[in-house]
């Protein structure tokens, strides 16, 4: 594992996307960064120009020692000279340092000093950064042919210093112009066309261009201003605050001011001024920082590393109800670009900054965050506060209705906290053929649950962790596309692809047996080959069938699990389940064939499935009317053959056994249902392989009572 | 009491959607955890396998895949202030 970068910030999360078979990363706070995939670290995207000053590259120490022998020798008259550096690894470029004038003699080279420093004596500079000149290794000298505007390739040599012999000492050219004129600049030739970008939040590759844009708002800590005076002095220090104030549109408001106050630069780490005096002063109050420039940056085409501060188009507002920018997503030949409660398509012909054209796509849709839209197949999900949509080219078109509540519902367990959106994302789960957007519900500040949409059978499911999953996305691997999750502990799962929730595919381990002496933290067990290797079990979670509690594995041994304390002490011989995965399904409601208005009476509920390979039990309620609970039986039950009765007159549960041979069972339902009936089916075990095809009620129905 | 014989509702077969009008016959039931197949029906969803970097030490902020110029499959995730690249997180945990 190599630490790329030590930008990483929760307050401010990445977005990440890659290029010719480099990750960009950007989060609008710190520069945006590019790692190769097997360097010792990542890097800064583009590079500065180092040698810019006015005394750095000058024509003084330019000779003209060597006389050439037709057609070589540098052509006579004014030549424009500058250069500018190239990575041998990526192609990228820097912007050009300042041109110098040379009148040539003619027929003969032009040597020009290298160096490593600024100096006179130095007039070309290798990058003065080691790190930077791994990357940026090699210099190109630009020049024109005489009385010439346009600057061609004259030389590339060597930038860095890591070389045999050191690098050379000097550059010579020898081209004539006939010579020269041959070798196009192969990038931009402008003075700034290859700026660093800009920092914002998204970064999204499409159509060989890097999108940039998003912006974020920085409040950690508190900030304190003197009445009076500019300066800006922040309680918690940011590496990243001089420079990202510098590049200009952001804004502090404190507390709840009425005014915000533009900034006019960046100091240090927790200073910055404002363009204007602060009116009454604030100490050590809450604040935001944000930044106004709501544009969309872009790459050159085919230079990533590449950026014009002018190459930009305004995001809107252009909809009534329009807010920053909160996405992109990449569609056919533009690009989605979301905000709160606006989505434009977005396309463009050569250029998209000079030729591409934007279409509001119909209705007030948005999405919440870069991290809730994708493409699948060819069409953009998107989820905002409405629910989820998606679009295909024309419109837009509503798909949640089926889980809406979770969008509009207060209800608890079932309301989404918008305060803790910009922990929500989503990921393609191409095994199951399905996306989930994982959100926080309730008081929960991460995400437990996900809402799943089954792309093909357009149906919606739910669905939890113990764990909050704090970020997906499917990733290409050795062994396929595979879907990753990182959850709040630091522990990083490939999705859907066990048993269980834990180290393999084994269900050796599944269901254990609490051995002698456990305490509320330390459980011994009947397995003596628990998996140790990468993290063991350490973030998976086991159930003490029990008592019903659920506990976080914090490391294990082969025989021994460490767990945050249950209640009380597991008792020898109880049973633990490790990465318990209950499901549960409800049926709609059943009603009489008349309709609604009858009363059912129920003689069996039947149950059709693929059986389990293991003698292993579903738990199986019956609810009326809709009621928070399931119903008990007013009298005790038999058990049958294949079929657990209910265990007292509180209990509610059938217990279906589903190693019987035939898949089919069916159990007593007997008792009186005013008018609705819904099934609810749990499979609490781990490893319950059973797959169930069929649930069916028979019975009579007739007038409710009076 | 008004006897009018047996009724059999099969598992799509909630007779009228009376939880929410416009629920269509088709569409959602509280489904945890579980997954419907093409052909309608349910079973309980896999669980995960952990992948090859051992625990970080902090909540895990972002993951991005991509495949290097070499041709090995890396990724990166973000957890605190690191943001970490990986080789091929599932070479271990999926072999084994």
């Amino acid at each position: 594992m190599t630490n790329i970068s030590t930008l990483g910030d929760s307050a401010h999360r990445h977005t990440a996307t890659d290029y010719r078979h480099d990750a960009y990363f950007a989060n609008g706070w710190d520069a945006m960064q590019i790692w190769d995939g097997y360097d010792t670290g990542g890097r800064a995207v583009g590079v500065a120009m180092s040698n810019s000053g006015t005394d750095a590259f000058d024509n003084d120490d330019i000779t003209e020692p060597n006389a050439q022998t037709a057609p070589l020798g540098v052509t006579a008259g004014l030549h424009l000279i500058r250069y500018r550096y190239l990575s041998s690894r990526t192609g990228a470029v820097s912007n050009p340092s300042i041109p110098i004038e040379f009148t040539a003699v003619g027929g003969y080279d032009l040597q020009i000093p290298v160096g490593d420093d600024s100096s006179d004596a130095s007039n070309i500079q290798r990058h003065p950064t080691a790190g930077v000149r791994r990357y940026f290794d090699r210099i190109v000298i630009e020049m024109t042919v005489a009385a010439g505007t346009v600057y061609f390739k004259a030389l590339e040599i060597d930038g860095e210093t890591n070389t045999a012999g050191g690098g050379p000492t000097a550059a010579n050219i020898t081209l004539s112009d006939d010579a020269l004129a041959q070798n196009p600049l192969l990038w931009n030739p402008g003075a700034n066309d290859h700026e660093q970008p800009p920092r914002r939040r998204i970064v999204l590759s499409h159509r060989g261009h890097l999108f940039s844009f998003g912006t974020v708002i920085h409040n950690t800590g508190t900030a304190s201003v003197t009445n009076g005076t500019t300066t800006v002095t922040l309680g918690t220090a940011s590496t990243s605050l001089n420079a990202a104030m510098d590049e200009g549109g952001w804004q502090i408001r404190f507390g709840t001011e009425a005014t915000a106050y533009k900034v006019a630069s960046g100091t240090n780490s927790t200073t910055l001024e404002l363009a204007v005096n602060h009116s009454g002063g604030a100490s050590a109050v809450a604040y935001k920082l944000f930044n106004v420039d709501n544009s969309i940056y872009v790459s050159r085409a085919g230079y990533p590393e590449s950026w014009n501060s002018s190459d930009r188009f305004i995001a809107g507002p252009t909809n009534e109800g329009a807010s920053n920018l909160t996405g992109g997503c990449a569609f056919g030949h533009g690009i989605v670009f979301y905000g709160l409660t606006t989505a434009d398509y977005f396309a463009w012909s050569t250029d998209p900054v000079t030729d591409g054209s934007r279409s509001p796509i119909a209705g007030k849709r948005g999405a919440v965050s870069h991290q809730v839209v994708i493409n699948v197949e060819g069409a953009c999900y998107a989820l905002d506060r409405q629910g989820i949509w998606r679009y295909r080219g024309q419109g837009s078109e509503h798909l949640s209705d089926p889980v809406d509540t979770f969008f509009f519902s207060t209800r608890a367990g079932s309301t989404i906290n918008w305060a803790a959106v910009e922990t929500f994302h989503c990921a393609w789960h191409a095994n199951l053929r399905c996306i989930r957007w994982f959100v926080a519900l309730d008081a929960n500040t991460v995400p437990y649950d996900y809402i799943q949409l089954d792309v093909d059978t357009e149906q919606w499911s739910t669905g939890s962790f113990e764990m909050a999953i704090e970020c997906s996305k499917q990733i290409p691997t050795a062994q396929g596309m595979q879907t990753i999750y990182g959850d709040e502990n630091g522990h990083l799962w490939i999705a859907d692809t066990s048993l269980l929730d834990g180290g393999t595919s084994s269900n050796a381990y599944a269901v254990l047996t609490v051995g002698a002496s456990a305490t509320t933290t330390s459980i011994p067990t009947s397995s003596t080959s628990l998996p140790t290797a990468l993290s063991g079990l350490d973030g998976m979670f086991c159930y003490h069938v029990s008592s019903g509690e659920s506990r976080l594995i914090t490391a294990n041994t082969a025989d021994t699990l460490t767990t945050s304390a249950f209640s009380t002490a597991p008792v020898e011989g109880d049973a633990i389940w490790l990465g318990r995965i209950v499901g549960t399904l409800k049926t709609k409601a059943f009603t009489g064939n008349s309709g609604p208005g009858e009363q059912m009476r129920p003689r069996h509920l039947h149950l059709a499935f693929e059986p389990s390979g293991e003698a292993r039990y579903l738990r199986v309620r019956l609810i009326e009317d809709f009621a928070g609970a399931a119903k008990t039986y007013g009298a005790t039950r038999a058990s049958l053959t294949e079929v657990l009765a209910p265990a007292s007159l509180t209990d509610t549960d059938w217990r279906p056994l589903l190693n019987t041979e035939d898949g089919y069972v069916r159990m007593p339902a007997g008792m009186n249902f005013n008018r609705f009936v819904e099934v609810e089916i749990e499979s609490p075990e781990p490893f319950n392989d059973f797959e169930l095809f069929g649930v069916a009620i028979d019975g009579v129905e007739g007038e409710p009572p009076s | 009491m008004k006897q009018t014989g047996d009724t059999i509702s099969n598992f799509e077969g909630i007779v009228l959607n009376v939880h929410k009008a416009r629920l269509q016959s088709s569409s959602f039931q509280t489904d945890n955890n579980g997954d419907r197949s093409d052909r309608g029906s349910w079973k309980v969803r896999r669980g995960l396998v952990h992948a090859d970097p051992a625990k970080e030490g902090a909540a895990i902020s972002f993951v991005h895949g991509f495949v290097a110029n070499d041709g090995s499959y890396v990724f990166i995730h973000g957890n605190g202030g690191d943001v970490e690249g990986v080789a091929d997180p599932t070479a271990t945990a999926l072999a084994s």
